[in-house]
């Protein structure tokens, strides 16, 4: 099968859609003929030569308009050229190209659909587009399958595929990147958005620091929001315990998650504006080295987080109530072992990868055949 | 709400039934001691949640801790079934005892789940340590001080004054700053040995070591750097409407104080969309200048279907003044004191709790200062557009250069810094004025305390602005007028605007989301455009209408003149009498409009002859 996947997020530019669509792409290149085409982005050469799948880089993704152009009239001589079976809309800014290429060359489309991307009240009428005219949508969580049937998809063509995480084979990073006795609690993830809500944990920590006083909260990830939350953590008098370690590289992140105690993500819904966690694949990373988690009760997160099975959810509005889960997981020790064995279970047997790709595979052989 | 009083290091029952005498008027409804342990704690309660029971001192289960507390914790009801899932029983239906548990659950971070408005004390008998708390805002008051290892502290000052050991010593400093500001900016306070606990701060005394801690702030910062206007007027809207239903708790009947501006508006908005007919209160002056502010009140009542009282004051403020000032506690020149006053003790006929607008000025940026010196700000780096603007304001007539025109084109004017600019705008007197009354150092007095906290935030002036009105403005001024005009006449005041989720969600967005052009509050219109009146919703921001000239000139003129020249003022030899004697001169011809500073030193004089000069408490 030829396959032609379209995305305007793509490594090596970090993200959750980044790397799952890299996997994608990569799991699917042994059965079928996958050609990529994104944007360019630093460092995609060294990148691009390492994969098993062809990789064609148009201009820059900063300028979103022209990117997008640049990247309509790269595609449409790929399709021109190779005649793909299937496309893969990775984005739904690029909907409007794959429905035309469909009504005018007949080549059917899956779209992947997020979460921000399609509940953003700006992106409202290109989602509509880009999700009725595909063959097929797939998406990451029940929560996300709704935001697609608001768009008036028939609940037939959606699919929802849980992400899994990658087992990595090498061995466990043997150093604990922090100061001995201390007990980490750790959040993964952009600096970008408020949603996310590192903002909530903070203001959780000085009740968190009265039960469990040993307690750093590491902050992986950086972006526009770190100045704000360092002054929340000045403002409440925990900047010692509160540790922004900026961006990482994956070999540092995996030790980040071997490292940590209690792994939390409190993201929430924020109104009209759109932003919620679609699913939350960090939670499955952290699972699968054996950590329990705490999710905030939003968006996709009940799908990527079973409340008492592989970790806790909680109100993320509610700084108390995050204090309370996370004060449990490190203080109770048998709880903690459990939700961790449970969520690592979890992502190897119902969450592998292989899985994903195989699900998704036949997702496009029935979008292929029609 | 209540008044609490204590000594860390001694016990002395009789000194502290004084201290508590002395903020009776705060809790008429009974009174509670606890004289041992090396401490002394009083409490004057005024009953509102939980009338019945409640009697303070509350202890814990095994006796090891105690408090005295005065305020409303407005999430008791969450707090409680939390507290006992973790195996703490309570004895009390209210809301004072969920902060021993807290004390018990998570020692001094328990503050940090508190919703509400307070100050408290506790006394960790095992530890042997007194803890005092002051909630984020400073809605409620704590002062301090220190007697060599002994700590006594108090709601007013006037409880600390009732201690013969507190010194009496004025301090010159503030003195100053409250000529430039007409009040005083913590943590001092117009007497050297008393101090103010900082809002969102904790006061530990343990062995006769105090300690002091901050525990919140607020961040002006973008947070929520994404949202656009409708977004944040969105949920803004429901934080605010989370905010109202939480402050209706209470076992007595309230009322809101309205005055046709948007503010006490939507809170009367907010609650009349809840169960229950809402009682408004509006005062206004026989003087005429305040018609206009009545019928827009008595219209947004009309439009909300209150149950609406209004009261028309007539003259008699001139008796009226030393008790008004007196209980003010702090020296406070801030005219709009005597109609919150007259309000609140006409609103005490009817209800016990009194819901008002104050804070939303602050937090959403109501006054026109923060989007001009912002203006002035982008004006700087033309250096062509300031000195046209100077050029502007030295041709205009004397009158109009300190009218609403001119300090608008003064914000914007000049190579000043920020600070001075504000103070052109705010300030009661002149540099030069204050430093002829008073002698040197005039504004500069106030410059490290306000250019601080200037600078704790950095690169958007509406921000820096806002940070130092929370910081000085809004609990050294605004607050302490709340509540002590409302205490004097044993009410209780709640400012659903001050609730810390909403302060914290409206601190948090970007300024061009609540401040986008030159106009006030536009988020706070934009939130509750479909909830308001649209005559209200178009109102623009006036200052408070008291009538400050036309009492000077008038009812005030001989007790102005004749405070301001006795023979006692004379003799403090704070001021110079030529001054003086010039300012009150110029008033009476009518060639400047000296009424600011008159009121200012007015009030000053009273307060240092009736609360300073007070026959201090006999010593037993």
């Amino acid at each position: 099968m030829r396959l032609l996947l379209l995305t305007i997020d793509f490594p090596p530019a970090r993200g959750g859609v980044q790397s799952l669509l890299a996997r994608l792409a990569d799991g699917l290149a042994g059965a079928s003929v996958v050609t990529v085409v994104t944007g360019a982005t630093a460092g995609d050469r060294q990148w691009d030569a390492t994969q098993a799948f062809r990789v064609i880089r148009t201009w820059p993704l900063r300028w979103e308009r022209l990117a997008v152009a640049a990247l309509s009239v790269r595609a449409l001589l790929e399709v021109l050229k190779q005649r793909p079976h299937v496309i893969v809309c990775g984005h739904v800014l690029l909907g409007p190209l794959c429905r035309t290429i469909r009504a005018v060359f007949g080549v059917p489309y899956v779209a992947m659909a997020y979460a921000y991307e399609i509940r953003a009240p700006r992106m409202r009428s290109i989602a509509g587009v880009a999700l009725r005219g595909a063959t097929r949508v797939v998406t990451i969580s029940e929560f996300s399958r709704r935001a697609v049937e608001a768009h008036g998809v028939s609940s037939s063509a959606i699919t929802v595929i849980h992400p899994g995480a990658v087992v990595t084979g090498g061995p466990t990073p043997p150093l604990r990147p922090t100061r001995r006795g201390l007990r980490v609690v750790l959040s993964v993830g952009r600096l970008v958005d408020a949603y996310k809500g590192h903002d909530m944990v903070i203001r959780a920590m000085p009740l968190i620091l009265a039960k469990a006083p040993d307690t750093e909260y590491v902050v992986v990830g950086d972006g526009p929001l770190r100045p704000y939350l360092e002054r929340l953590a000045a403002s409440l008098g925990v900047t010692p315990s509160v540790r922004f370690v900026g961006q990482a590289g994956d070999d540092e992140v995996d030790a980040w998650y071997h490292a940590c105690d209690v792994f939390v993500l409190a993201s929430r819904e924020s109104g009209v504006s759109g932003g919620a966690e679609g699913y939350g694949i960090v939670f499955v990373e952290a699972n699968l080295r054996g950590k329990p988690v705490v999710g905030g009760r939003s968006g996709g997160i009940p799908d990527a987080v079973i409340d008492g099975e592989t970790g806790l959810l909680v109100d993320p509005s509610d700084p108390a109530d995050i204090a309370e889960a996370v004060t449990r997981l490190l203080t109770e020790p048998d709880l903690a072992e459990r939700l961790g064995r449970g969520g690592r279970r979890r992502a190897i047997e119902d969450l592998s990868w292989p899985e994903y790709t195989e699900r998704f595979r036949r997702v496009l052989s029935e979008a292929a055949a029609g | 709400m209540c008044g609490i009083v204590g000594i860390a290091g001694l016990e002395h029952p009789r000194l502290i039934r004084r201290m508590a005498d002395a903020v009776a008027h705060r809790g008429p409804d009974g009174d509670g001691y606890f004289v041992g342990d090396g401490i002394s704690l009083g409490m004057r309660r005024l009953s509102i949640i939980d009338p019945a029971g409640s009697n303070q001192p509350i202890w814990s289960e095994d006796r090891r801790v105690l408090t005295v507390f005065n305020g409303e914790i407005y999430n008791y009801r969450t707090l409680r079934p939390f507290l006992e899932k973790h195996g703490h029983s309570f004895r009390t239906a209210g809301d004072t005892e969920t902060v021993v548990h807290l004390y018990e659950e998570y020692g001094d971070a328990g503050v940090h789940l508190l919703r509400g408005m307070f100050a408290y004390a506790i006394w960790d008998s095992s530890r042997r340590r007194l803890v005092l708390a002051r909630d984020r805002l400073g809605i409620k008051p704590l002062y301090y001080a220190q007697c060599g290892e002994r700590l006594v502290f108090a709601s007013e000052v006037k409880a600390l004054l009732a201690v013969p050991e507190v010194s009496r010593e004025l301090d010159l400093d503030a003195l100053q700053r409250y000529l430039t500001l007409s009040y005083v900016p913590g943590p001092a306070t117009m007497v050297k040995a008393i101090r103010k606990l900082p809002p969102g701060h904790l006061l530990t005394w343990h062995d006769g070591q105090v300690t002091l801690r901050r525990y919140w702030d607020v961040v002006l910062d973008e947070g929520e750097r994404k949202l656009d206007q409708d977004t944040a007027a969105e949920e803004f809207r429901a934080l605010f409407e989370e905010s109202i239903a939480l402050h209706r708790i209470s076992d007595v009947p309230l009322g809101v104080l309205l005055s046709g501006g948007i503010d006490s508006a939507s809170v009367t908005g907010m609650l009349a969309r809840m169960p229950g007919r809402v009682k408004t209160f509006t005062v206004g002056f026989d003087t005429g200048v305040t018609e206009g502010e009545i019928a827009e009140a008595r219209a947004v009542a009309r439009h909300f279907g209150t149950d609406h009282h209004e009261i028309i004051m007539g003259p008699a403020l001139a008796d009226a003044l030393p008790g008004l000032v007196r209980m003010q506690d702090e020296p406070l020149a801030d005219p709009a004191a005597i109609p919150t006053f007259y309000i609140c003790q006409f609103a005490a006929r009817f209800v016990k709790v009194v819901l008002t607008g104050e804070g939303a000025d602050e937090l959403l940026g109501g006054y026109p200062r923060y989007a001009w010196l912002r203006l002035g700000e982008q004006l700087r780096r033309w250096p062509g557009a300031t000195s046209a603007a100077s050029a502007l304001l030295s041709a205009m007539p004397r009158d109009v250069r300190s009218g609403r025109i001119g300090r608008r084109v003064g914000a914007l004017v000049g190579r000043a810094p920020l600070l001075e600019r504000h103070l052109g705008w705010v300030a009661t007197m002149s540099d030069d004025a204050q430093q002829a009354v008073a002698g040197p150092p005039g504004w500069a007095a106030a410059g490290p305390v306000l250019s601080a906290h200037l600078s704790h935030v950095t690169g958007n002036p509406v921000h820096q602005l806002m940070y130092l009105d929370f910081k000085t403005w809004l609990p050294d001024d605004v607050l302490v007028k709340t509540d002590r005009m409302s205490m004097a006449v044993s009410v209780e005041a709640r400012v659903p605007f001050l609730d810390h989720r909403l302060v914290e969600f409206a601190a948090g967005l970007p300024a061009r989301v609540k401040l986008p052009s030159l106009g006030t509050k536009a988020l706070l219109r934009r939130a509750l455009r479909h909830d308001l009146p649209a005559h209200t919703l178009r109102r623009r921001k006036r200052a408070f209408l008291v009538p400050l000239r036309r009492w000077l000139d008038g009812e005030l003129r001989d007790l102005v003149t004749d405070t301001l020249t006795a023979s006692a003022a004379r003799s403090r030899g704070l001021f110079r009498p030529a001054a003086i004697a010039r300012l009150l001169d110029e008033q009476r011809q009518g060639r400047e409009d000296h009424s600011r500073a008159l009121w200012t030193l007015l009030t000053l004089e009273i307060w240092l002859a009736n609360v300073l000069d007070a026959p201090a408490a006999a010593h037993d």
